[in-house]
This record gives structure tokens, sequence and C-alpha cells, in this order.
């Protein structure tokens, strides 16, 4: 296996997510996330009118985009890019700047409460490297997530980018974001969060 | 396989949860059983996890899950990739049990009442004192023969607990999880003679759906949805879901039809008239397996037009008409129905009136269809291992207010996992009964937290969680082949030389690890041991065991003849058994058989309901309070996600995503109102008024209005009151939802009300009323 060779993406069939949650969960476990912060949520937006209306799963996570905004910007080089398209932050560079913050179209950035760094999604790169999903593709239940290389055509993600219509999130940003969506439904990305219950 | 069809009366008496005692063989088998490697990595310091299988025990879906620890910590749990019905798939509650074993505020020790009864004053006392006290009442009550003022109130099913109560010759019992799907069973039985069947909904094309949620709450959950999710997307099947508001399932439905609460039967009916009157029914079906004729069926259908229909239901006749044939032709089908529609004073005729459309189109022992629920050689001895407690004694009080009224005193009541407190409808009135000391002379409450009823009894003990011990169950076999899961500890893993200096200490197994529950909490299985040894006489005969883990060792030893050779390590490695002697049961064999009516048949007409002096055929019946025409009135419906479980309310994670449960109201009628979204309100029913603020919404039907279930605690700890406090765990010093709140419990307004005919409640079924409060009356 060739890290360089390697085009890791992301790829969520909203049309079978159930707004579950699981893999918001799962990730806090999995990297211990603090409370107030998250590296991965689900959004839920309700359209139109009774009683013709909708409700919309949006799940979001950090786009590992292929030209990262967020590593241009940061002044003390603490972004990296990996050779397979994993982008991370090295906890020993970053000094809490927020310059990445704001640069990341996205938001999916947040400064740890008590380690005052960066963070955000890596697609769990510690389980990557051992040849594993990441915590929230594994967790979830309906097989909404897929991850994979996109370089090798026989994968299961390319094939499913290849058999349907895929968008990104945002795709004017020029960031060139690397976790697709089937079904996405471009307004409930800029939508107000129904907040729920 | 020796598939044994079950007699209903055997059915009734493999007793708990009819899934955890029940065996299936679908027609069709899914994908076999995989044998992917388990790993996991920790992230701090890229060694692998240490990986346990076990099950989960939150819901009765019995998923079978993976517990990582890094050292002794547990840190992750997912789903066993290998596992026949959730496939890897878990749920965000399944994930949360990690907050409930390392819960720091979790009940440790063993109080009990120090002051008056729920001032919270507790003495801390030893594990000794308070089996000496329990035995000794147990005992007494034994003596002077009035074993039945002992009332158990189980909120969770153990078989080890079971035993002891059938030899002790079974008290009262209120039985929560039977009570939950009491009307559904009541049905079921009356009908088919089993308390529920199995849909092999992947295989479906047409689904409808009445007021289940299997997307956020079902007692298959995972396995369910995941099913029907590869149905939909992956086969094209299509989903139409009836409910009163936009459930998950809904959401992602092909269609929502929102209907006025409670008159799904009618819906149903019509659609089943619709089918009958233009000749697509399955009359070869009706005619050779059922006790009805299609021109008996036509007669009783007459008053259902599907314009009746949209009077009653709000849904349009056309609708009906429509979505009726697709039910009809587009083949494979099948109607589903959950607690949406039995939750009612109706929802008995509601559950029969459903499930007569998949009668009439011929939906039993097909693929896609339903299935009868079936036993395998394992399962029965494992149940003769385990005899479950006789019908007469189960499920003989239904709550509180039954209790209440039958005025045979009480001396004990014992609550384990049970919080009737906060969770029965007019929970008010039921703290005001167990706080009442003439009624309840001694409450003992047996709990993993301090609930609200932890507050108010006598003795408390800590019970260890799901992940602290072992048990046996029969997973619900979604793809044909019976399934037994196997529950084993997980934490907590002592070290090697804490346990060299245990007690139970065994040099043949230091290598092994060794795990022991937090603090001193302890197995239900394991106290009901100690009393019964304590107590003597036939309990200790019939409790030969040692501990939990010797019990569920000898329910495997007698397994060895049938298939599980390796006995319990093959278990403890993979977490689950199959019946490799199980195969792919033909469909055609239920069908085929020249059998008449006598042997296998649906019961369209129930004898069982008539002696009840209702009605015995399927009928909608309007639920009389409904009929209000204030614009101000509207019927209270609640929901679950699933984020809420037993388990899960004082769960960080959780109640993160959901702490708040504000009232939703249909925006429309909010105007009409004069109320916005966020405001205040006040909300009245007959038994009582709460203050929560709303959500206007086009999600639900106007006559509506909902509130989340789960949420607003007094008590089981600062986490589920959404308090911030100063813990061994960084995250409680950073809860940010303090400002907000922690909801409203809906049970504080809700009527104990029943359905005379299954006797289930009717939970949402309470009219209430709505005001505005002003600025100055917000807390």
């Amino acid at each position: 296996m060739k890290a360089q060779n390697k085009r890791l993406a992301v790829l969520f069939d909203l049309r079978k997510c159930i707004g579950c949650n699981t893999c918001a969960l799962a990730c806090k476990s999995e990297n211990d996330v603090p409370l107030g912060v998250w590296r991965n949520w689900v959004k839920r937006v309700e359209k139109g009118r009774y009683p013709h209306s909708r409700e919309f799963f949006l799940p979001i996570l950090c786009n590992n985009c292929e030209d990262p905004i967020c590593v241009t910007v940061c002044p003390v080089n603490a972004g990296i890019k990996r050779p397979d398209g994993i982008v991370y932050i090295d906890p020993h560079r970053c000094i809490g700047c927020r310059y990445c913050m704001a640069s990341c179209p996205y938001g999916v950035r947040y400064i740890h409460p008590i380690k005052k760094i960066a963070e955000k999604c890596y697609w769990c790169h510690h389980r990557v490297d051992a040849g594993l999903e990441p915590a929230c593709v594994e967790a979830c239940p309906t097989g909404a997530i897929l991850f994979g290389d996109l370089n090798d055509p026989e994968s299961e993600i390319s094939r499913a980018v290849a058999e349907n219509a895929v968008q990104v999130i945002k795709p004017e940003s020029g960031t060139d974001p690397q976790t697709f969506y089937i079904g996405l439904d471009i307004e409930s990305v800029e939508a107000k969060q129904t907040e729920d219950k | 396989m020796k598939i044994k069809r079950i007699s209903r009366r055997k059915f009734m008496k493999s007793g708990l949860a009819w899934i955890a005692g029940t065996a299936t063989s679908l027609g069709s088998i899914g994908k076999a059983a995989s044998d992917k490697e388990i790993a996991a990595v920790s992230r701090t310091s890229i060694k692998s996890l240490r990986a346990i299988p076990t099950t989960c025990q939150q819901c009765p879906a019995g998923c079978g899950i993976i517990a990582y620890l890094d050292g002794e910590r547990l840190v992750q749990i997912l789903g066993n990739p290998n596992h026949p019905n959730n496939r890897g798939g878990i749920c965000a509650k399944g994930i949360a049990g990690i907050n409930l074993v390392n819960d720091p505020e979790r009940l440790l020790h063993p109080f009990k009442r120090a002051g008056a009864r729920g001032s919270g004053a507790w003495t801390r006392i030893t594990w000794d004192e308070a089996y000496s006290t329990l035995s000794h009442n147990i005992r007494e009550m034994l003596e002077e023969d009035r074993v039945s003022e002992f009332v158990i109130d189980k909120g969770q099913d153990d078989s080890l607990f079971d035993r002891f109560l059938a030899a002790l010759g079974a008290p009262r019992i209120i039985d929560r999880n039977a009570l939950k799907n009491l009307n559904r069973s009541v049905a079921a039985l009356s009908m088919v003679g089993a308390p529920a069947l199995l849909e092999d909904i992947e295989k479906s094309r047409t689904v409808l759906n009445f007021g289940a949620n299997p997307f956020s709450n079902h007692d298959f959950f995972i396995g369910f949805a995941r099913r029907l999710v590869l149905a939909r997307i992956e086969k094209g099947a299509k989903l139409v879901t009836f409910d009163v508001r936009m459930s998950e399932t809904a959401a992602k439905s092909d269609a929502w039809y929102p209907l006025k609460a409670g008159t799904d039967g009618i819906v149903a009916l019509a659609m089943a008239k619709v089918i009958v009157d233009k000749g697509l029914a399955d009359s070869d079906f009706i005619d050779k397996k059922t006790d009805i004729t299609l021109s008996d069926l036509n007669r009783l259908l007459t008053p259902y037009s599907p314009e009746s229909a949209e009077r009653e239901s709000g849904i349009k006749a056309s609708d009906i008409e429509r979505l009726a044939v697709e039910f009809a032709t587009r083949k494979p089908s099948v109607a589903i129905f959950g607690g949406g529609i039995t939750d009612h004073q109706n929802g008995t005729h509601n559950a029969r009136c459903v499930s007569l459309l998949n009668w009439i189109a011929g939906n039993l022992e097909k693929d896609g269809g339903l299935f009868f629920p079936q036993h395998s050689t394992a399962q029965q001895i494992i149940e003769q291992q385990s005899p479950p407690l006789p019908p007469g004694l189960r499920n003989t009080i239904r709550g509180i207010p039954d209790l209440d009224k039958t005025n045979i005193p009480i001396d004990t009541y014992f609550a384990y996992l049970s919080n009737p407190a906060y969770s029965e409808p007019d929970c008010q009135s039921t703290t005001r009964f167990l706080k009442d000391e003439n009624a309840v002379p001694f409450l003992v409450v047996m709990d993993t937290h301090m609930t609200e009823t932890a507050n108010l009894a006598d003795l408390i003990l800590p019970a260890s969680t799901f992940l602290e011990g072992w048990g046996l169950s029969n997973a619900p076999p979604l793809d044909g082949i019976p399934i037994l899961n196997l529950r084993q500890p997980v934490v907590s893993l002592m070290s090697v030389a804490k346990a060299l200096r245990s007690p139970a200490f065994d040099v043949g197994k230091l290598l092994e690890p060794s795990f022991q529950p937090m603090g001193e909490s302890v197995e239900i299985g394991n106290m009901s041991l100690e009393l019964a040894r304590r107590i003597g006489g036939r309990l200790s005969q019939e409790l030969p065991f040692k501990n939990t883990s010797d019990y569920v060792a000898k329910q495997i030893s007698s397994l060895s003849g049938s298939g599980i050779q390796e006995g319990l390590e093959i278990l403890k490695k993979k977490g689950f058994w199959m019946d490799p002697t199980s195969e792919k049961r033909t469909v055609s064999s239920f069908h085929d058989t020249k059998e008449t009516k006598k042997t296998l048949q649906v019961r369209i007409r129930s004898s069982s309901l008539e002696q009840k002096s209702a009605s015995p055929l399927p009928v909608y019946k309007t639920i009389e309070s409904h009929k209000h025409t204030d614009r101000n009135e509207f019927i209270l419906t609640t929901f679950k996600s699933n984020l809420m479980g037993s388990g899960t309310a004082n769960s960080k994670w959780a109640r993160e995503i959901l702490h708040e449960n504000r009232l939703w109201i249909s925006t429309k009628v909010a105007k009409q109102l004069g109320i916005k979204n966020n405001d205040r309100v006040r909300v009245t029913s007959p038994v009582g008024s709460l203050r929560a603020k709303v959500l206007t919404t086009s999600r639900i039907h106007p006559d509506s209005v909902a509130l989340a279930e789960g949420l607003g605690h007094t008590a089981v700890g600062n986490v589920a009151r959404g308090k911030r406090f100063k813990s061994k765990d960084r995250d409680t010093s950073l809860i940010w939802w303090s400002q907000k709140g922690n909801g409203v419990n809906p049970m504080e307004i809700i009527e104990a009300k029943y359905d005379p005919v299954g006797g289930g409640l009717g939970l949402k079924d309470t009219v209430v009323r709505i005001e505005k409060l002003s600025g100055g009356q917000t807390e």
C-alpha cells in the first residue's frame, strides 16, 4: 500500500441517512471530543408547508479538501495535507490563532476548550493507517457513509461515485472538497438548522 | 432444523419480552454469517485495543456489539460486524453505553433512608445489611403466606431474577416491557395466536407504515432500519407513512400522510374495502387460511368507505384508494404499525384493522411479508433451563394506578431499573402513592442511578450495568436463523495485582481478563442467588448456581448436543451463536400444505375479544374525548428519540444533542392563537399542567401537539438535570446547556387511560389546552 497513490474520500448517501446521530457519538468517543464542540454532526432542516413539508438530514464533517485553504493560511505550518488527502493539524505546532477557522468555508474546525488548539475531523487517520475505516463509517447503522480510495476503480466508493450523481458542499469555495454526497439538497446547506426536539 | 410450531399457550408461557424469549425462522436468509476481523487501534498510542464482543441490552433489538478497551478503560463501543442482525451497525444509544458505565454520578453503594421519606438523607450500609433486611422481609412474607404483598416492578428482564420470582411462588409483577406492547400483543394473539409476527422487510416492495418509527425507535431498531433502508434505496421499495407528526421515518418515506391521532384504524379499513371492492384481495388466502368468507368481509367493510375515512382522519379518499390499489398490486407488500396507533384507547382495534390489510393481501408466510415466530431446538433447551414465569403470574398489574385500585396490602415494593415516579402517566399521583408509607411500607429500588423513585426509597441498591454482567438471550433472527446472544462483562477490568488479591482468584485463569462491576454494584442475577441462599429452603434448591457466569456456563453446556461443541469459548470469542443445523425453510411449506382451516388460520373473528364483550371483528372506534371542537384543545402525542433510552438519561453525549423538548405545534394554528416560535406556554391537561417552550413546525397535524419523552428529570444526575458540575470527568464542567434547562416530562400531564380491549395504556390520548404565558410569567 503506497500512500501517495491513494486519494481518500468520504461519500454520504443521504437517501440512506436516518438522522440518528450515531456518527456524531462514535466520533465523540473515538476522538475524545469534549462537550461543546463537534468534529461531525447531523444538521436537520425543515422545509415546505404542511402537509407537503419535508425534513432533511445533512451529516457534516471536514471535507479534507484537495486544496485546503486552512493549510495555506496557517502561519506556523501546523496544517498538513498528507499525500493520501487527509488534512490534519500538528498539535505541537498549533498556536490556536484561529486563522484556519476563519478561512474554512465549512466551519468544521473548533478550538479545544482545554488544549486551546485547533482541531477537526481527520477521518480518524489513526484508524485508516491501521487499515480500518473511520469510526463514524464503521458505526453508521444503515451503511450511509462510504470511505475509500477514489484512485482504486474497484473500491466501493469509486463505484458508488461512478454510478450516482454526487455533489459537494459549496463547490464555489474552490477548495475541491473530498467529502461527497448523493442526494444533497443544496438549500439545506445554507438553511438554518431546525431545532428539533 | 427441527422447527416446531408453538402453541399460543406455550408462547405466552415463554414469557419475558417475546423477543427475548422466542426465535423464529423466516422464509428468507439474508447474508450468511460473515467472519470479519475485529480490530481497533488506540488513538494516542496506536496500540491495538482489546476487543470484547457482547450484547447491547438498551432495547429489545439485542444488537451484537464490540467493546474496545484501552488498558482497563472502555473507550469505544461499535457494532459487531459479524452479527447477522445489525451487521456492524450500532445506534447512538449503544455508543452512549460508555457514558452509562463511566458516569461519575453512578450509584455505587447501597444506602438506607435516614430521614423522612423523600427527604434525601441517606446512610451508607453494607450489602450484608441490605441482604439481611430483604431476606428477612421475604422470609417473613413466605412464612406468613402473604407473598402477594410483595410487588415487583421490573424495567428489564433477567433470567435468573425471573427464576427467583418463579421459585418464590411469584408475587405481583409489573412487567414494564410487556406493558409497553400490550395492545399490540393482544391484537396479534387474537388473530394469529402469537404475540407478534416478524416482517421480512428487506424483500418488501410496498410498505405501509402506520405510526411506527423504525428509523428512531423500534423493537428491532438497527436490524430493522437497516433492512428497510436497503429495501427502499437498493431495491426500490416504496415506503408510505401515516403519522400525526413527521417522524424520522416519515421524513425518509416516499410520502407522509398526516392524520388525526388515533384514526389509523378507519384508514386501514377503508383501504381494505377498496381492495375487496376492486377484486384485488387474495381470495385464495382468505378462503383457505382465514375464518371469514369474502362476502362476510364485504359486509364487515360496508360502513368504511374511503369518504367516511376522510371525514374521520383527514386523509383524502382519493389517496386512500390509490394507496390501497398499490398495496394490493405492488407485491410483496406489508403493512407495519407501531406505538403511534397502539398507544390509544382504541389501540387494539387499530392494530387489528391494520393487520386485516395484511390478511386481505395474503401477506403471511411470504417473502417480503409477515412470518410466524418459530422455535429451534436450541431455544427450547434454553427455555427448559430457565423456566419462565407461569402465565397467570405475569403481567397481572398494569402499573401503579392498578395497584392502587386492588386494595391488596403491600409489604415490600421492589423496583428494578424501573422509575415509575418519573415514567408512569400521571407520575405525580404515582409519586404521591409511593411516598405514602401506609400504601407502600417498604420501598426498595435497585438502579444504576439515583432516580426519582430511588429518592423515595427506603433501601437503594446499586445495580450493575449491562456491560458488567453475564447473560444469554435469543435475538430476533431477522434473517431466519435463530441467534443466541451472549452478554459478558467488559468492565471493569481488574489489574493482575488486584485480581490476585480477589477471593475469587483462580490460578488456572491467571491469563484471562477478570472483571468486576464498578464500586459495590451487583448484577440482579447475583443478588437473586444471594437472597435465595439466605432465604434457603425451596428457593436455594431451585437456584443451584454459584453466580451469573456459572449459570450461563450451565445453560451453554446443556446445549452442547445441539451444535455448540466448543461451548462457552466460541460464544465468548464471537459474542453470538447461530444454529448451524438450521436451514432455509421453504416458504411454500405454509401455502402448499393441504391443511384445512382447523390447523392454520388467521382468526379475523376473535372469540377471546368477544368474551371481553368487545367487537370480535376488526372495527374502528372513535375516541370520544377527541371529538373536541375548541380550537385551543389538542391531542398530546409523545415520541421517543433514539437518543433516549433506559440507560442514556444521564449520558453527556446524548444530552448534549437532546436536552430540550419543545412543544411541537402546527405553524398555522400557532399563528391563529398568537403564539410564536420559542414562546412559553402553559400546557394544561385534566391531571396537571406544565410550562413548555413552543416549536412551531409544519411537521405536525393541526389537531395534535407533541412532546419528546425522556427529558425533564428532577433526579438521576446533574447531566440529566442539565447542571454543570465538577467531577473526575473533564466534560461535566463543560456542560453548556445549563441555561436552556433540561426540558419537561410529559408524563406529568398525561392521564392514565387504558384501552378497554387490550388493556394497554392510551398514552397518546390526553387532550390538553394551551395558554400563552406573558413575559412576566416566564421563569
